[in-house]
């Protein structure tokens, strides 16, 4: 489990005066499941991502991540670097694993026949597997992917959802998915995060075992949009409360 | 592809007609002006000019320079990628500063040149090292802060080192760029190398150009102007070729 506890973010803004951009967020990140974090735009989820993977430090705060292993980061944009190959990207980093690792997981990723492949005039999802692999290839205890859905036509999202719960079933990576889309939150994840902005505040909203959804949502239709339209408002609390 | 060739097809075109009304006009309308010889001048006197200004010797003179120092300002850069990239990061605010010599015009860096070196070879080469450099340096200065933050942030997670992120993603992010910038520098390195020729007392082209000036032989300048389109353009398809081969990536 990784434990995020009492994280502070103050940043000086041009004219020298103070901001906080988080202020004393905790919350736990489950082993082996796939966590959502739901928040408005320029609530500093980015932020809060890039101090969980060490990217940059809180004001205040620590992150307890008991397994020690590596927490990988994905930005929204395609991450793969286009002059390497797709064989050449996942050996970027931590490189002592055995053959057999690396072809189950270009398997697992659907990039088997691609190894060769340089990634400059492809997809942003077949540039998310590759990014995808390279991350699994590092052997993390949690893939923290930052919007990584937002550019993605609706028929390629449904694919990649489909691989991160295959990902996540196989063989037991956490994910932290963070999200404006509270479909896709509820699509993907076992446990969900609302992240309210002014005044600060995370609401652990456990929805556990939440199915792949597309079929779940059709078939829960109004049990769905109740979810919806809850966790919505949540997030448009602090609007509501003025 | 097809763009390209629709590209190669437009500019056969564009020459073809170019060449077509130059005949027309100045070899059958206006065979005597003051302005292009008659095509017929500059064919039967080719041979004849090239022997009478000694071309074959100035030619390998340019050429020797420009080349060499267009592989030297690419070897001495990409040899020192790893630092420089952290030196830019680093020193952003003091490469901002030294950029004030900007201003300082090529012309006259070209005439105390020629004055400190006279007409060494050597001087040619140092003139020509330095352009190359400083505008190619610039460039890379430039580019540095386009480098897309996905890349360093995806790379400082990885646990790469900052050499190796000079190395491999900076470096590696602007290269094709900065490849193709080099048909720029090529370009501007043979106008900038002329001039220095043509002021100086060198044995390269651009003095060619200084004695069919004195001469006031338009057609010697004419011939000239197009053997340094021709080798200009040669060198700038090499260079593109190199970009296609080996920089093909759009980071």
């Amino acid at each position: 489990m990784i434990e995020v506890r009492n994280i502070t973010k103050i940043f000086s803004d041009e004219l020298g005066l103070k901001q906080v951009l988080l202020n004393n967020l905790s919350f736990n990140i489950a082993d082996e499941k796939i966590t959502s974090i739901i928040a408005p735009v320029s609530s500093g989820k980015s932020t809060l991502l890039k101090i969980i993977s060490d990217l940059e430090n809180p004001t205040d705060g620590s992150i307890i991540n008991s397994s020690r292993k590596k927490i990988i980061y994905l930005p929204s944009l395609p991450s793969s670097f286009p002059w390497l190959s797709v064989k050449q990207n996942m050996l970027v980093g931590r490189i002592n694993n055995s053959d057999d690792r690396f072809n189950s997981i270009i398997n697992l990723v659907g990039l088997e026949g691609y190894e060769n492949h340089r990634p400059h005039n492809s997809s942003d999802g077949f540039r998310f597997r590759i990014s995808l692999a390279r991350s699994l290839n590092q052997n993390p205890s949690l893939i923290i992917l930052d919007e990584p859905f937002k550019m993605m036509k609706q028929e390629s999202r449904e694919e990649l959802y489909l691989l991160v719960k295959e990902i996540n079933k196989t063989i037991k990576t956490s994910f932290l998915i963070a999200t404006s889309d509270v479909s896709e939150a509820l699509c993907l994840a076992d446990v969900t995060i609302l992240m309210k902005k002014d005044p600060m505040e995370v609401i652990p909203l456990q929805i556990q075992n939440t199915p792949a959804a597309k079929n779940w949502i059709n078939n829960n239709f109004e049990e769905f949009l109740k979810i919806k339209n809850q966790i919505e408002i949540s997030l448009k609390g602090n609007d509501l409360n003025r | 592809m097809k763009e390209r060739r629709n590209n190669f097809k437009n500019t056969f075109f564009l020459i073809a007609a170019i060449l077509f009304v130059y005949i027309i006009l100045f070899q059958f309308i206006l065979p005597i002006n003051r302005f292009l010889p008659r095509p017929s001048l500059i064919l039967n006197s080719f041979q004849l000019i090239l022997a009478e200004y000694n071309i074959a010797n100035a030619l390998s003179n340019s050429l020797l320079v420009i080349y060499i120092s267009l592989i030297v300002t690419f070897v001495i850069i990409y040899a020192n990628v790893p630092h420089l990239f952290k030196w830019f990061v680093k020193y952003k605010n003091s490469f901002i500063t030294v950029s004030v010599f900007k201003y300082i015009p090529v012309f006259f860096a070209m005439v105390i040149l020629n004055l400190w070196f006279l007409d060494k070879l050597y001087g040619e080469f140092i003139f020509a090292v330095l352009f190359c450099l400083t505008i190619s340096l610039n460039k890379l200065f430039s580019l540095t802060w386009k480098v897309k933050e996905e890349y360093i942030l995806v790379a400082k997670n990885l646990g790469l080192t900052p050499m190796e992120i000079s190395e491999r993603v900076f470096w590696k992010s602007i290269e094709p760029e900065f490849i193709k910038y080099f048909e720029k520098v090529h370009i501007s390195l043979w106008s900038i190398l002329l001039a220095f020729e043509f002021i100086g007392n060198t044995k390269g082209l651009g003095k060619a150009f200084q004695d069919a000036f004195a001469d006031s032989n338009l057609t010697a300048v004419i011939i000239f102007g197009i053997l340094i389109i021709i080798l200009i353009s040669i060198g700038n398809l090499i260079i593109d070729s190199f970009h296609k081969i080996f920089t093909s990536w759009e980071a």
